[in-house]
C-alpha cells in the first residue's frame, strides 16, 4: 500500500483535473494571443479560468493575474507595489512580515531590506500565531506593505487575516497574503478578508504545477517586476499557459465545492492520528489545534531523529516531510525556522515530521500509517537505547 | 535541497549492524551534536589492542546511522592502530554522500578519538 501524507508540499492531480487538462493540452493548441480561430478559441478558455477563479475566491474578473506559482505571485505582489509607489510615497519604507512566512516572501523582504527599505519579522506565539501587538505597534503611516502568509505550511495554523487587513487599512498600507497553504482548504472571500493582494499555487489544490495567481483588489498600484509581451495587463509576460490555468480553475472549483465535507473528513483522521500518538510518550502537537488547515498535523517526538523517521515510514510506502534538517551540513543549519520561531526545543526541532492528508487518502491509509508511525518511533527509539 | 539516499545508504540505514551496548566493554566513545541532540555512542570490547567486539546506540539522521552501522563493520576484529590509521574518506565513497555531511565521519572520529585516548594512557 502506497500513502501519500504530503499534501503541503504538493497534490496529486484530481482524476478529473488531469482528464480535463489533458483534453485542453489536446484541444486547445492556440496561443491565446493569436487573432485566429485558433488563437480566439484558447483566448475564450482563459477568460473562461479568470472568471471561474475570480469566482471562487469572490474576485472581480480583472483582479485575476494569472502568475507561475505562489513564489512567483509573491515576488510581483511585493517588488511590483513597491516599485509602483516608490515615488510616490517616499517616506513608506517599512515593509512588515512574519518570522514563519515561507521563503517567497521571507527572502523576498530581505531582499527589500537590502534594497534600503526598513524590513520587520513579526514574531509569533507558541501556537503559531502572529504577535498582534506588534503589528499594531509596528504598522503605521511609514508602512508601506504588509505580508502575512494565510496559513503556515509547516504547521497548518491560520493568521487573523481580517484583523491584520483591518489594521493596514486603518494605517493606509497595502496588505499582502500569501494564501498559497490555505487555498481550497478553508473558505476563500478577499471581499470578506478585505486584502488587498493575494497568492495561491495550484499544485497545492490538486492543479498543476507550474501555474498560480495573484488577486489584486481593483486600484492597487503595481509595476511589472519582469518585462516582455504585455501578457496580463502588463504585470506577467509569458505566454499564456492556457491548459495550466483551465485545470487550475477545474481544480479550484471542486476542491471549494467541497471543503465543508473534507473538512469533516480530515479532522477525523488527524484526531485519529492524534489517538494513536497517545500509544507514545514524548509526542508534541505542534500549532493551533483549533486553528489550523484541515488535515494539517506537525508532529515531534523525543529522541528520534525526523529524517530518520520520514526514511523508516518512506520505506514502508508512506510519504510525510520532516521538518528537521541535518544539522551537521553547513547548508542547512538551524532546522525549521518557523519551530524555532514558535519556541519549539531543539530536541522536539530535530524530531519533527509534518503528516498531511488529503482527497486521495482513505481510511485504511490512515489506519496503515498510524500503525506504522508508532512502530517506526518505537524502532527508532530502540536504536537510542540500545 | 533533498539529497538521495545511496543503496548503500539505505542498506545500512534500514538494517543497521550491531546495534546495542556491550556490558563489560573496554572503553566507550561517543560522537555528539550540540545544535540538535543528536549522538552516537560506541561500547568497544579490546583484547590484546584488538577490537574484539563493538556495539552502539543512536540517535540521528539517516546518513549518521548508516555511518555507524559501517563503521561498526569497518573497524571490528582490527588493530587499534589500524583503526587509527582509517580515514573517513572510505565511508564518504561507501555511502555516496559528499564530504560537507559532518555527521558522516562523526562516529568514525568518535572511535579514534577514544581510542587515541586510551593507547596514551
Amino acid at each position: 500500500m502506497s500513502v501519500y501524507l504530503d499534501h503541503a508540499a504538493t497534490t496529486p492531480l484530481l482524476p478529473e483535473v488531469l482528464s480535463y487538462y489533458s483534453e485542453v493540452l489536446r484541444d486547445f493548441p492556440g496561443n491565446a494571443s493569436s487573432l485566429h480561430f485558433e488563437g480566439q478559441r484558447s483566448r475564450e478558455l482563459y477568460n473562461w479560468a479568470k472568471q471561474k477563479v475570480a469566482d471562487c475566491i469572490n474576485a472581480n474578473y480583472d483582479e485575476i493575474v494569472f502568475t507561475s506559482g505562489g513564489t512567483e505571485a509573491d515576488n510581483i505582489a511585493l517588488f511590483g507595489y513597491l516599485k509602483a509607489t516608490k515615488e510616490e510615497h517616499p517616506n513608506r519604507k517599512k515593509v512588515i512580515t512574519s518570522s514563519i512566512e515561507h521563503e517567497a516572501v521571507i527572502e523576498s523582504v530581505k531582499e527589500l531590506g537590502k534594497q534600503g527599505y526598513d524590513v520587520y519579522f513579526a514574531p509569533v506565539d507558541e501556537k503559531g500565531v502572529v504577535d498582534f501587538d506588534y503589528l499594531k505597534e509596528n504598522i503605521d503611516e511609514q508602512t508601506a506593505i504588509c505580508s502575512i502568509m494565510y496559513a503556515n505550511n509547516e504547521v497548518g495554523t491560520l493568521q487573523p487575516i481580517k484583523e491584520i487587513s483591518q489594521l493596514c487599512r486603518e494605517a493606509g498600507c497595502i496588505f499582502h497574503t500569501d494564501a498559497v497553504q490555505a487555498m481550497g482548504k478553508v473558505k476563500m472571500d478577499v471581499q470578506d478578508l478585505g486584502v488587498d493582494m493575494l497568492s495561491a499555487s495550484a499544485h497545492k489544490f490538486y492543479g498543476p504545477k507550474g501555474v498560480g495567481f495573484l488577486y489584486v483588489k481593483k486600484g492597487t498600484p503595481l509595476e511589472p517586476v519582469f518585462y516582455g509581451g504585455g501578457h496580463e495587463k502588463g504585470l506577467r509576460s509569458g505566454t499564456e499557459n492556457v491548459p495550466g490555468v483551465a485545470a487550475m480553475a477545474k481544480a479550484l472549483e471542486m476542491v471549494t465545492d467541497q471543503i465543508e465535507e473534507k473538512h469533516d473528513l480530515y479532522t477525523k483522521w488527524t484526531d485519529q492520528i492524534i489517538e494513536a500518538c497517545k500509544q507514545l510518550e514524548g509526542v508534541q502537537i505542534n500549532g493551533a489545534p483549533e486553528n489550523r488547515t484541515p488535515g494539517s498535523l506537525s508532529l515531534s517526538f523525543s529522541g528520534v531523529n525526523g529524517e530518520a523517521l520520514m526514511g523508516m515510514l518512506s520505506m514502508e510506502d508512506i510519504a510525510v516531510s520532516t521538518a528537521s534538517a541535518c544539522s551537521s551540513h553547513s547548508h542547512r543549519k538551524g532546522g525549521s525556522h518557523v519551530l524555532s520561531a514558535m519556541h519549539c526545543s531543539k530536541e522536539f526541532i530535530n524530531g519533527t515530521i509534518r503528516v498531511v492528508t488529503g482527497h486521495d487518502n482513505d481510511d485504511e491509509q490512515i489506519d496503515f500509517f498510524c500503525d506504522k508511525l508508532v512502530e517506526k518511533v518505537n524502532l527508532l527509539r530502540r536504536l537510542s537505547n540500545g | 535541497m533533498a539529497e538521495r539516499y545511496s543503496k548503500a545508504l539505505m542498506k545500512h540505514f534500514t538494517d543497521p549492524q550491531n546495534i546495542g551496548k556491550i556490558e563489560n566493554s573496554t572503553l566507550a566513545a561517543t560522537g555528539f551534536n550540540e545544535s540538535d541532540g543528536d549522538g552516537v555512542k560506541f561500547y568497544l570490547k579490546l583484547e590484546d589492542d584488538v577490537l574484539q567486539d563493538v556495539k552502539y546506540t543512536i540517535k540521528g539522521c539517516p546518513r549518521a546511522i548508516a555511518a555507524s552501522s559501517f563503521t561498526s563493520e569497518l573497524i571490528k576484529g582490527k588493530k587499534i592502530e589500524e583503526i587509527l590509521q582509517l580515514d573517513s574518506k572510505k565511508i564518504f565513497d561507501e555511502l555516496g554522500i559528499d564530504e560537507s555531511f559532518t555527521c558522516i565521519s562523526m562516529p568514525l572520529n568518535a572511535v579514534k578519538r577514544a581510542l587515541k585516548e586510551y593507547s596514551e594512557s
